[in-house]
């Protein structure tokens, strides 16, 4: 009788025990998966901001330039007596300012955004700026003159 | 004897029936708060595709005044938008005897909804000009 | 004597509620920081939009006056002075400032797009063709206000 009570009372705590153990596993998942949910919405918002705000930047610097310069990725924008050097190396976007029709070399600039890739190119029209944030890919096409 | 064992389990099998209606009442007040966060987190990726797709529009369009062709060479070069959206447009004419001012205003839907509405203009002499704007 | 048999039960009393509690807190904090980067994105979006409309409208503006400005050169050419015509007539439009150029008139105009910001515009319209050369049509960002700079001592003592 003994023998069979103390059977009963291992089988009933494993029992709990494994309860206890599904539920802890649940309550896991589910604040993973509520990690995992907040992880994407907050990158997905650096992605969206970092694309938008580097195409509107580079279209705000063209829109108040005298005169624009677009050669192998490179973009020269004259305004007033100084050249801004915006260009794309090592993973960013970098700005770079220079005394107008100075010599200049692509390197040294101030870093602005984290890009995984930008190109710019001209058309008889328009500038056509694209640039890639993670998996995202923007483009933009911006008037000239 | 048999009370002494018998009551932690049972007082272990009501806590956990309590504990889960109490996590299925706040679950559910979370699950809508994190919903309403994906829902608001998509409509605002949607805006900003709209945005920059209007910028590009409204730029070509000041070169050229024609919305048709604006439209057709932004997605041809910036690629389109998300299906679910439509686009309205309505353009409005001045002409003289210069040339003709035009307005073209977009409206963006998704379904009932509206995303994004602007207006931008052109200006395009009679008889074309090199330098237009 | 058997009162120490309740250790055998398995799991104790409390672990749970202790845990439902934690996970809930998580799952708050996880669902409200998600909701305020929701939030952020979508209010920044709604200012970059409102930029767009702001710009667009004054860019719009400013096309509307160069309509009429083109509108004034083309009845100006029919007059004997060009010159004096299209400058009388375009100075009636608000904003606008007329100066002589080679071969005829170059109009200057700003149009403010928002507290900060203005598109500035010059177009030179000729007396002998109807093609006009827009000079510059840029952005421009208001500069630092001599007139506001801050009051430091000027050195005397009154």
């Amino acid at each position: 009788m003994k023998n069979y009570r103390n059977t009963s009372d291992t089988i009933s705590t494993v029992g709990s025990m494994l309860l206890f153990l599904l539920f802890a596993v649940c309550m896991m998942m589910i604040i993973a998966a509520a990690a995992g949910s907040y992880s994407r919405i907050s990158d997905n918002y650096g992605t969206n901001f970092t694309a938008s705000a580097s195409i509107r930047y580079i279209s705000n610097k063209i829109k108040s330039a005298d005169s624009v310069d677009v050669s192998q990725n490179v973009m020269v924008l004259r305004s007033g007596g100084i050249s801004n050097v915006i260009y794309f190396s090592d993973g960013g976007l970098y700005e770079k300012t220079v005394a107008a029709n100075s010599e200049y070399e692509i390197s040294g600039g101030e870093r602005i955004f984290e890009l995984n890739g930008m190109e710019i190119s001209e058309s008889e029209d328009f500038y056509k700026i694209s640039v890639n944030v993670g998996s995202e890919k923007c483009a933009a096409l911006v008037r000239k003159g | 004897m048999n009370k002494t064992t018998k009551r932690p389990l049972n007082l272990f099998f009501i806590e956990m029936i309590i504990a889960l209606l109490f996590f299925s009442i706040s679950g559910a007040v979370i699950l809508t708060v994190f919903a309403g966060a994906d829902r608001k987190s998509r409509q605002s990726e949607m805006l900003e595709s709209v945005i920059v797709f209007s910028e590009s529009i409204a730029e070509v369009y000041s070169e050229n005044g024609n919305a048709d062709e604006a439209i057709k060479l932004v997605i041809s070069e910036c690629g389109g938008l998300d299906e679910n959206i439509t686009l309205l447009k309505n353009e409005e004419k001045k002409h003289s005897s210069a040339g003709t001012f035009s307005k073209l205003t977009l409206t963006f839907s998704d379904g009932d909804r509206e995303i994004y509405r602007f207006t931008c203009a052109a200006y395009v002499q009679n008889g074309g000009n090199d330098e237009q704007i | 004597m058997n009162r120490s048999k309740p250790k055998n039960a398995g799991i104790g009393v409390g672990y749970i509620t202790v845990m439902i509690i934690f996970a809930v807190l998580c799952l708050t904090i996880f669902a409200v920081l998600s909701f305020r980067a929701a939030g952020s994105n979508d209010a920044l979006n709604a200012r970059a939009g409102n930029y767009l409309k702001e710009y667009r409208e004054a860019d719009m503006s400013a096309k509307e006056i160069l309509f009429r400005l083109d509108e004034i050169a083309d009845s100006s050419r029919n007059s004997l002075l060009f010159t004096e015509s299209f400058e009388t007539a375009a100075e009636e439009i608000d904003g606008v400032t007329v100066r002589n150029a080679i071969d005829g008139c170059t109009a200057e105009f700003v149009v403010p797009v928002n507290a900060r910001q203005s598109i500035y515009a010059g177009v030179t319209f000729f007396e002998d063709r109807r093609e006009y050369r827009i000079d510059f049509w840029k952005s421009v960002t208001d500069s630092f206000d001599e007139d506001h700079g801050l009051n430091v001592w000027d050195g005397t003592f009154d």
